[in-house]
């Protein structure tokens, strides 16, 4: 089953257009990796998918199970079962965590017509996942990120992962700052969600979170195209070699000349 | 023309100060409250100075955007009557309250059948100030007016000179008073047109603890202008908590002050609130007079329609090593107006001192106004001082955070203002205040998120 469909996808941010043309597929039970140096288009590709309202969709397609996902709103979309783990968590200063998490896990099972989750349950479910990795009840307490060490955001981003267990998730570089210990709470919650069921796109400058998650296809994104796609081996490639080799066999872009 | 037009208005003035002059006198002579002579010498000495800086200088950076000129104009002000309480039908059926040590006045004046029965004990006493200062062997109220003495507000030294009646509590030496105490001042339709003075006196002895609650309801929806003045004295190492909730009517305006002297050691913490009146001034007054005191006020300025709320402090460090903070946070809507003005002042030798101000605001729609002006004066060299006022919308980021997470934009937006109102009531401790602001802040969250036709919630209690 297609879980993602990409199609000539163009995206664009205060006038400026990012990504120029995009086309992925990804299958249920696949992984994929999208690698890129800086500025190359990934984030705009997590975050255009999930909605963030200020990417403009300039034209292309994208499809989550066969469903047109731009016709939707972010929170349409999740409920329809994608998920963006951010680059950034955002702190939201007075909202409690495992309340907003509840909240968020009700309102996706409300729209799967599954009975909602009562408190109790909800918080026997929460414990368990948290403790997997390695999150205290006391986080769980706190604002929404509020104050949370960088790791500590991640790890929240991936209990989310769990709580959720998303048809597509979508993971904007959640390896980066993390020490190795954290690294790898990451990459076993990431293994531990995979099915043949769902998909995941990770989103990653390195290929040290490749050696714990290995991927089923990778990517690579420059300047808002994908210039190469192949097996595992690609990520282990650009470590060796960086993304150059890649670059300097690119055809220089052609400028349009105005007559 | 243009000294025709300034002979008019200063006819107008004087016009207005000749109704004011009669008022006081005519009150005077009556001398229906057998003040004792010293407060007697306080209410003349209170209206001089309202003479003296009534009506107040509008163009003032502290009465931008409260509204103040239209009050000025409302026929109230021309024609000043305040009621006297022999005249009060005491039949407010309207109001119950859960509270069972509680103090009751209506229109400025007491109702007994309101009220939880007086106390007057060595410990602790409930009563309305009529009473105590009627019988001369009853030396507490003295601090009545002291506090409120200098200000320079000609609202607050209005309500000095013309009081009726108010709530007197006093707490005595190491007493720890577990239940929360209630004063409640209502409107009715029976104050129309009418000026209506509250008073409050808190006296808590050294050692000592206490949580007091303060309402001010309108339950009628005449025209009114509500003066009222509250006095905190807060005793050596004492412990106060002090939650203010005022809900007003459409016509009504409220302008109140509130003064708090703090010994050393004390601790004082309190919130303030208004909604729903066509406008609101809260003038705040901490004096830190003892070393190593601590003073906490949150606040709310809110605003509907075309109503204005505002908020104003002035938190003096007059003895070293005291810490003061604030945080107000300020949530307005539709055409509404909003106003912080608050200054920190420590003085010389007032070392150590540590003081925060913060204000926030999120303005609901694109014709809300807020202006804030958080203002420090330092006059001593080793403190830690800080200013902060952030205006913005509702964070695009914290909300696309929430969607994203499949949560309704309607109910993230919910989620998000919840947040910003409820983070008032952290400081707060006892659980009884906390019930009180919940549900002041529930009925007020479910009013912002109201369709415009079930705006009219009833967000009294």
């Amino acid at each position: 089953m297609k879980i993602l469909t990409i199609e000539k996808l163009e995206v664009g941010v205060a006038g400026k257009k990012i990504l120029k043309g995009l086309d992925i597929e990804i299958n249920s039970g696949e992984l994929h990796a999208i690698m890129g140096p800086n500025g190359s288009g990934k984030s705009t590709l997590a975050n255009a998918l999930a909605g963030y309202p200020a990417f403009t969709i300039i034209s292309g397609t994208a499809k989550l199970k066969g469903k047109d996902l731009f016709s939707m709103s972010p929170e349409q979309r999740a409920r329809e079962g994608l998920f963006l783990a951010f680059q950034y968590p955002i702190e939201i200063q007075g909202v409690n965590t495992a309340y907003f998490l509840k909240a968020a896990l009700n309102e996706q099972r409300k729209y799967r017509n599954l009975e909602e989750i009562d408190a109790f349950e909800f918080l026997e479910i929460l414990k368990s996942k948290a403790s997997k990795l390695g999150i205290s009840d006391n986080l769980l307490n706190r604002s929404i990120n509020y104050g949370f060490s960088g790791g500590e955001k991640k790890r929240l981003e991936m209990l989310q992962l769990l709580l959720l267990s998303p048809d597509l998730a979508i993971l904007d570089e959640t390896d980066s700052g993390l020490d190795i210990d954290s690294l790898k709470v990451i990459a076993d919650a990431i293994n531990s969600v995979r099915s043949s069921e769902n998909a995941q796109l990770v989103i990653t400058h390195y290929q040290r979170l490749l050696d714990y998650v290995v991927p089923d296809r990778v990517h690579v994104l420059y300047k808002g195209r994908i210039i190469k796609s192949d097996g595992p081996e690609l990520a282990k490639e650009i470590e060796k070699r960086g993304y150059d080799y890649l670059i300097n066999d690119l055809q220089p872009e052609i400028e349009p000349v105005n007559t | 023309m243009q000294d025709l037009l300034r002979h008019e208005a200063i006819n107008v003035t004087r016009h207005f100060k000749q109704n004011w002059l009669h008022l006081f006198h005519s009150y005077e002579t009556n001398s229906q409250l057998n003040d004792p002579p010293w407060l007697l010498k306080r209410r003349r000495s209170a209206f001089a100075r309202f003479l003296k800086s009534f009506p107040p200088e509008t163009k003032h950076e502290r009465y931008k955007n409260t509204g103040i000129n239209e009050l000025l104009e409302t026929q109230i002000i021309s024609q000043p009557r305040v009621l006297t309480c022999d005249k009060i039908k005491l039949t407010s059926d309207d109001y119950s309250s859960s509270g069972a040590l509680r103090i009751v006045f209506v229109n400025g004046c007491y109702n007994a059948e309101l009220s939880s029965e007086c106390l007057n004990t060595q410990g602790l006493s409930i009563l309305p100030l009529k009473r105590t200062l009627s019988s001369n062997q009853y030396e507490k109220p003295i601090w009545l007016g002291l506090n409120s003495a200098k200000d320079e507000n000609p609202f607050s030294q209005l309500n000095t000179a013309l009081f009726n009646d108010g709530a007197f509590i006093f707490v005595g030496e190491g007493e720890k008073v577990e239940q929360p105490i209630e004063a409640v001042f209502l409107t009715t339709a029976e104050a129309e047109n009418s000026i209506v003075l509250p008073r409050l006196l808190v006296v808590v002895s050294a050692r000592s603890s206490i949580s007091i609650i303060e309402k001010h309801i309108s339950i009628s929806d005449a025209p009114v202008i509500e003066i009222p003045v509250t006095e905190i004295i807060a005793g050596e190492h004492s412990n106060i908590e002090h939650v203010r909730i005022s809900v007003g009517s459409v016509l009504s305006w409220q302008i109140g002050s509130l003064f708090v002297n703090q010994n050393s050691n004390s601790t004082v913490r309190l919130n303030i609130n208004s909604a729903r009146y066509k406008g609101s001034i809260v003038s705040v007054s901490d004096k830190l007079l003892g070393e190593n005191a601590s003073l906490n006020i949150n606040g709310l300025i809110n605003g509907f329609d075309h109503e204005y709320n505002s908020a104003h402090t002035l938190i003096e460090h007059i003895a070293p090593q005291c810490s003061s903070h604030q945080l107000f946070h300020s949530l307005l809507t539709d055409n509404s107006r909003g106003n912080y003005y608050g200054t920190i002042q420590v003085h010389p030798n007032s070392q150590k001192t540590i003081s925060k101000q913060t204000v926030r605001t999120i303005l609901l729609s694109a014709q809300a106004s807020m202006y804030a002006s958080p203002r420090l004066m330092i006059n001593a060299d080793d403190v830690k001082c800080s200013h902060a006022a952030t205006v913005g919308q509702i964070s695009s980021d914290a909300l696309f955070y929430l969607r994203s997470r499949g949560i309704a934009e309607k109910a993230a937006k919910q989620m998000l203002i919840e947040s910003f109102i409820t983070q008032l009531k952290e400081d707060i401790h006892s659980p009884g205040l906390i019930a009180e602001l919940s549900k002041f802040h529930d009925k007020l969250i479910q009013k912002f998120f109201a369709n415009d036709n079930d705006r009219k919630v009833n967000i009294q209690n």
